[in-house]
């Protein structure tokens, strides 16, 4: 092999381990981008789940304070009323409050009619969604008649 | 300088420029998680279970609130009405509703001089090294009675709940 054939090898190679670096520099600089827009999403998400719950429990139309919903107020509560206004409100998310204490193996949605065995308050069916996560916060769940409170939870489920 | 020393350069230019870009990447794979917003969004959570525990109602004419602060006058750790009978065991219950078997923390306490804390209620995981299994612990703490000086702490381990 002649002194130029093996000068314009060594070019090559150098070349080579050069596109060889600077693929591993990008491929490590894209997954690292990728994994903080992904945790970016997710932050979104949170903020979107903080916001969503407090404005969602303090709807003058249901609450009864801070952290407190009126289980009265839930189930004599009619979006149909005002649908155009509550659909930018809950934007077709399905939102219920589980009663979790005193404990309750009921599963049915709760009525003024089958409250002593009754699951849980429904405030939107929403529209179902495959893609969706569930997020929930404590709440209290307020008895006027017996002026009772109740532990519950309430779940919103966000579209992702 | 002669073309052997040329490419001792070239090489050590090349050891050089690799060994900056693993470090750069070193240094994104164990840069330390931050305060981020979710970790933000679990102390509110928590925070909530624990206003929303002491609202609600232990029996027909008192709340939880109500037990705890009763509980804690004693100045007893193992006050019988507290930890053998109700109020410890139902806020078990609770907690292990929510959490579901997920690690976490909950501690009553009452301060009874300057700094000087006794342990009312004490349950899930030691308050001091709550989460095992998750590293990741989110501490939330409320005033239960500011006359008595008694508070609440809950820990979550978990992202979600």
């Amino acid at each position: 092999m002649k002194k130029a054939q093996i000068q314009y090898m060594e070019m090559i190679f150098v070349l080579l381990i050069l596109i060889v670096i600077i693929f591993l520099g990008m491929f490590l600089y894209f997954s690292f981008y990728t994994k903080s827009i992904e945790k970016k999403g997710e932050e979104l998400l949170d903020i979107d789940a903080t916001i969503l719950t407090d404005s969602i429990v303090g709807m003058p139309e249901i609450t009864c304070g801070l952290n407190c919903l009126d289980t009265l107020r839930i189930m004599l509560f009619d979006e149909s009323k005002d649908s155009e206004y509550y659909k930018n409100i809950f934007r077709g998310m399905r939102i219920k409050v589980n009663r979790i204490y005193p404990t309750n193996a009921a599963q049915e949605r709760c009525t003024t009619n089958n409250l002593d065995a009754c699951g849980y308050f429904l405030i939107t069916a929403g529209n179902p969604s495959e893609n969706v996560e569930i997020i929930q916060s404590a709440v209290s769940l307020y008895y006027p008649e017996s002026g009772k409170y109740e532990f519950g939870l309430i779940k919103i489920e966000v579209f992702k | 300088m002669k073309r052997g020393q040329i490419e001792i350069i070239g090489l050590l230019m090349v050891v050089i420029l690799i060994s900056v870009i693993m470090l750069v990447a070193l240094w994104f794979i164990i840069k330390p998680e931050s305060d981020s917003l979710t970790v933000q969004r679990k102390g509110i959570e928590g925070k909530s279970i624990l206003l929303t525990l002491m609202q609600t109602n232990y029996d027909r004419d008192r709340s939880f609130k109500d037990m705890i602060v009763e509980c804690s006058k004693y100045d007893l750790v193992d006050a019988e009405h507290c930890n053998n009978s109700g109020v410890k065991d139902e806020i078990e219950v609770i907690l292990n509703l929510i959490f579901n078997n997920k690690e976490y923390a909950f501690e009553i306490k009452k301060e009874v001089s300057v700094g000087n804390f006794i342990s009312v209620i004490q349950i899930g995981s030691p308050i001091t090294n709550p989460c095992r299994v998750n590293n990741v612990a989110n501490h939330a703490n409320i005033n239960v009675d500011v006359v008595e000086k008694v508070s609440a702490t809950l820990v979550l381990c978990s992202s979600t709940f």
